[in-house]
């Protein structure tokens, strides 16, 4: 201990660790030039999944209301243009969403699941409010009107 | 030392004050009397057999709308009771108007009847009896979580406490009973004496209800609004206004 | 001349955005000169009403809830409030949920005890180590985000199990993590232990003696710290911790010093637990108890789903009519949910007793006539967060 103290020998060994490193590899990344492989399970942005006939598999039960602890989600059932009933609305908070997965985990279909789209930020308040049309990610932005 | 063991000695000690004893998986739970319950405490620190000298927690319970499912079933039953002394009251005004074939079985039905109503009385009787263990004479529940570093076991204490009772502060035997008997005060309205500090801790000194109890609403009451709108800048959201949910 | 005792009390506040605070908390010091005379602390900056909160949601709602807990080591909060439901239902778990929930526990004390060393460090003055701790830390986010999703706020364990099984990749991960990380720990261990500006700054500071640790509430390394031998671990054992070898170490000198050692010495154990458990752990088998209510739906076969799979999830599982308290051991000490049912589908009544609630109110007896430069020491060594204490 005494020998230590005055030999500095405490403070040599931290000093080398630390010169030691500067030489070492980096171990951050320069985002948002580079960016991590995610990897699959990630729970970001919902996504709306569709049938393989292209249309949206959700049947309207509502059990992802129900569940969703911070009450983000409003879904609205009723006729939709085809005459049969369904679903007409889907909405998701994401500025209220925990993102905890539970809807995702409670649906009996698999209708809805979550992506790796992490870049949520926005100008602007309303956008956060992700309605039906923004939640189904799989068809081009014309195609759209058809999934219902 | 084994929970009967714990118990007995609480009872030889203290006789009446210890109500009931029950263990809720694996848990030893005693219910004592308010009045007795800083000695109880004490000599559950100090006794040197039980020395309990850890507190993990303690805290309140508000009973006011715990379900009576024993009382309710016996109010079910005095309620048939009640319809089916009517019923016979309708089949004897029947009777005097009836043929002879009718009255037959009218009476038959009577006397049925009447069993029946003998045999709901007795049932509702033996289920009053059991309801009575459900009734509570105070609100709350103050409940302190013991256990003994020593000796290595645990008891959990209860006490009924009403809103305007004094409860007398543990502070002098477990100092970690400070911050939890002044959250309590602070949820649950209840008093303690001889506490050193007794003030609101989670809510604002001018807060007014205590929140953890039963009636205070969930999402805040009528005025609360006003309340932070003194106190917000202008403009704030107060309420998420994006769902249809409860 | 001006003596000692003509000087005037001077009254502080600190917080409620210090840093060293680490959280929302404001603690207001009485000084005389530079001796601290009293400390009050004040604390409800982020009060959520969580007890009361969960006596309104079903208990599979209130999980990722539990996660806001000690936001630093969510899978432990979720650990325990799983434990106490389960122990509440008289549920099963099978054996291979049971190894994966001793891994993410114990990486979780790892990782916890990461911020705490780093931060520790920081607010001393030592800077270095801080991002050091910082790297090992997100290795062990990033085999968190591979199991189940999100680097923080996990939501993974189970009622009956857990909610994802582990991935090869997982344990690829870990095996990589268990060879290098305890040298990495070294650099920490030999940056810090043996330097004597950090020797100067924690021994013989914020002492707080056997008895007084014990009717002060605290636990955790901080109870172990002031010589006690107790851990949840080995004293209540749950899970399959019997089965496994471990040490608890304690110290009795009750200083700063002596919490920092315990902690070390925990990180040290629980690369030791972890070995164990990557020996151990079956290779097959279920990482959900089948039998249990709480899993969901779609992952019962197809034509099983039927309408009371529906009200289940909507009204929650009716646990029986009673009360249980189970404590566990984490990070900070002893995590420990008691919860009054009236057999319903939502708890009639929650408390969670959460260690950094009681370290809190022990800080005043613990810096009492101690110097001022030394409470930022003695708050950073009880490592409290504040989303525990006002909950
Ligand atoms: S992830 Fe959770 S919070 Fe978000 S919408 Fe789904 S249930 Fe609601
Ligand atoms: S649970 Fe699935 S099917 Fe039901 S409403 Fe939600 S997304 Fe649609």
């Amino acid at each position: 201990m005494i020998k230590e103290h005055i030999l500095f020998a405490d403070l040599i060994k931290g000093l080398s660790i630390t010169i030691k490193k500067l030489f070492g590899p980096s171990v951050t990344l320069h985002y948002p030039i580079q960016r991590r492989e995610l990897p699959e399970r990630m729970r970001f942005l919902h996504k709306l999944d569709l049938t393989p006939e292209g249309k949206i598999k959700c049947i309207a039960c509502g059990i992802c209301e129900r569940i969703c602890p911070p009450k983000c989600i409003k879904m609205t059932r009723g006729t939709r243009e085809d005459g049969k009933k369904g679903l007409t609305e889907y909405e998701i908070d994401i500025g209220r969403c925990i993102f905890c997965g539970l809807c995702v985990e409670v649906c009996p279909e698999e209708a809805i699941s979550m992506t790796n789209i992490y870049e949520l930020a926005t100008y602007n308040k309303a956008d956060t409010v992700y309605t039906m049309d923004r939640l189904v990610r799989d068809v081009p932005e014309e195609k759209k009107a058809e999934v219902r | 030392m084994k929970n009967d063991e714990i118990v007995g000695l609480l009872k030889g000690e203290f006789g009446e004050a210890v109500k009931a004893s029950a263990e809720l998986s694996g848990d030893l739970t005693v219910k004592v009397d308010l009045s007795k319950l800083h000695e109880i405490l004490q000599f559950l620190r100090s006794c040197p057999s039980l020395e309990f000298d850890y507190l993990p927690f303690m805290t309140a319970i508000d009973y006011s709308v715990y379900p009576k499912p024993k009382t309710k079933e016996a109010e079910a039953k005095l309620k048939e009771v009640k319809t089916k002394e009517e019923k016979i009251k309708e089949d004897e005004e029947k009777l005097t108007e009836a043929k002879e074939e009718e009255a037959e079985s009218l009476k038959e039905e009577i006397q049925k009847l009447k069993e029946e109503i003998v045999k709901a009385k007795e049932e509702a009787e033996k289920l009053k009896e059991e309801a009575k263990e459900e009734e509570r004479e105070k609100q709350f529940d103050v409940v302190y979580q013991l256990r003994s570093i020593k000796h290595s076991h645990d008891i959990r204490i209860k006490a009924e406490v009403g809103e305007e009772d004094i409860v007398e502060s543990a502070t002098d035997i477990w100092s970690s009973t400070g911050c939890d008997e002044c959250e309590i005060y602070d949820m649950f309205g209840i008093k303690f004496k001889n506490h050193p500090d007794l003030r609101r801790i989670l809510m604002p000194e001018d807060w007014v209800g205590h929140p953890y109890r039963k009636d205070y609403p969930l999402k805040g009451k009528e005025g609360d609004d006003e309340y932070l709108d003194t106190r917000l800048p202008e403009g704030q959201l107060k309420k998420p206004e994006h769902t249809r949910m409860p | 001349m001006i003596g000692i005792e003509e000087t005037k009390r001077v009254r502080i506040n600190m917080g409620p955005q210090h840093p060293a605070t680490h959280g929302v908390g404001r603690f207001i010091l009485t000084l005389n000169g530079e001796i601290i005379e009293d400390v009050k602390p004040i604390c409800g900056y982020l009060h959520r009403g969580l007890e009361k909160l969960a006596e309104n949601m079903t208990y599979q709602q209130f999980m990722p809830i539990v996660d806001r807990l000690d936001y630093v080591a969510s899978m432990n909060n979720d650990l325990a409030y799983c434990l106490a439901i389960e122990k509440l239902l008289g549920m099963e778990v099978p054996e291979r949920a049971e190894y994966i929930r001793i891994l993410i526990a114990e990486l979780g004390r790892i990782a916890s005890h990461l911020i705490w060393l780093g931060t520790m460090a920081l607010d001393i003055g030592a800077m270095t180590p801080y991002f050091y701790t910082f790297r090992d830390r997100e290795t062990i986010y990033d085999m968190f985000e591979e199991i189940c999703g999100a680097r923080l706020m996990y939501n993974y364990v189970r009622m009956g199990g857990v909610s994802n099984d582990i991935t090869p990749k997982f344990m690829e991960m870990l095996k990589h993590f268990l060879d290098t990380f305890p040298k990495l720990m070294k650099e920490s261990d030999g940056l810090l232990t043996k330097n004597r500006i950090w020797m100067s700054r924690t021994k013989d500071v914020g002492v707080i003696n056997y008895d007084d640790a014990i009717s002060w509430g605290l636990s955790g390394p901080c109870l172990r710290g002031s010589g006690v031998n107790w851990d949840l671990r080995k004293n209540r054992p749950y899970g399959i911790y019997p089965s496994l070898d471990f040490d608890i170490p304690y110290l009795p000198e009750g200083d700063v010093y002596a919490r920092y050692l315990v902690r070390l010495e925990e990180i040290n154990q629980s690369v030791r637990i972890l070995r164990q458990c990557v020996e151990k752990i079956p290779s097959g088998g279920d990482y959900m108890n089948p039998e249990s209510p709480f899993v969901r739906p779609m992952k019962k076969p197809k034509e099983g789903i039927a309408l009371k799979d529906f009200v289940l999830q909507i009204r929650g599982v009716k646990a029986p009519a009673g009360e249980v308290y189970f404590g566990a051991e984490n990070p900070k000490g002893e995590l420990g949910f008691y919860i009054v049912s009236d057999g319903a589908g939502k708890p009639y009544r929650m408390k969670i007793r959460t260690p950094s609630f009681v370290h809190v109110f022990a800080l005043p007896v613990i810096v009492k006539g101690g110097l001022i430069a030394d409470i930022v020491s003695v708050i950073s060594s009880l490592d409290f967060v504040f989303g525990e204490v006002d909950r």
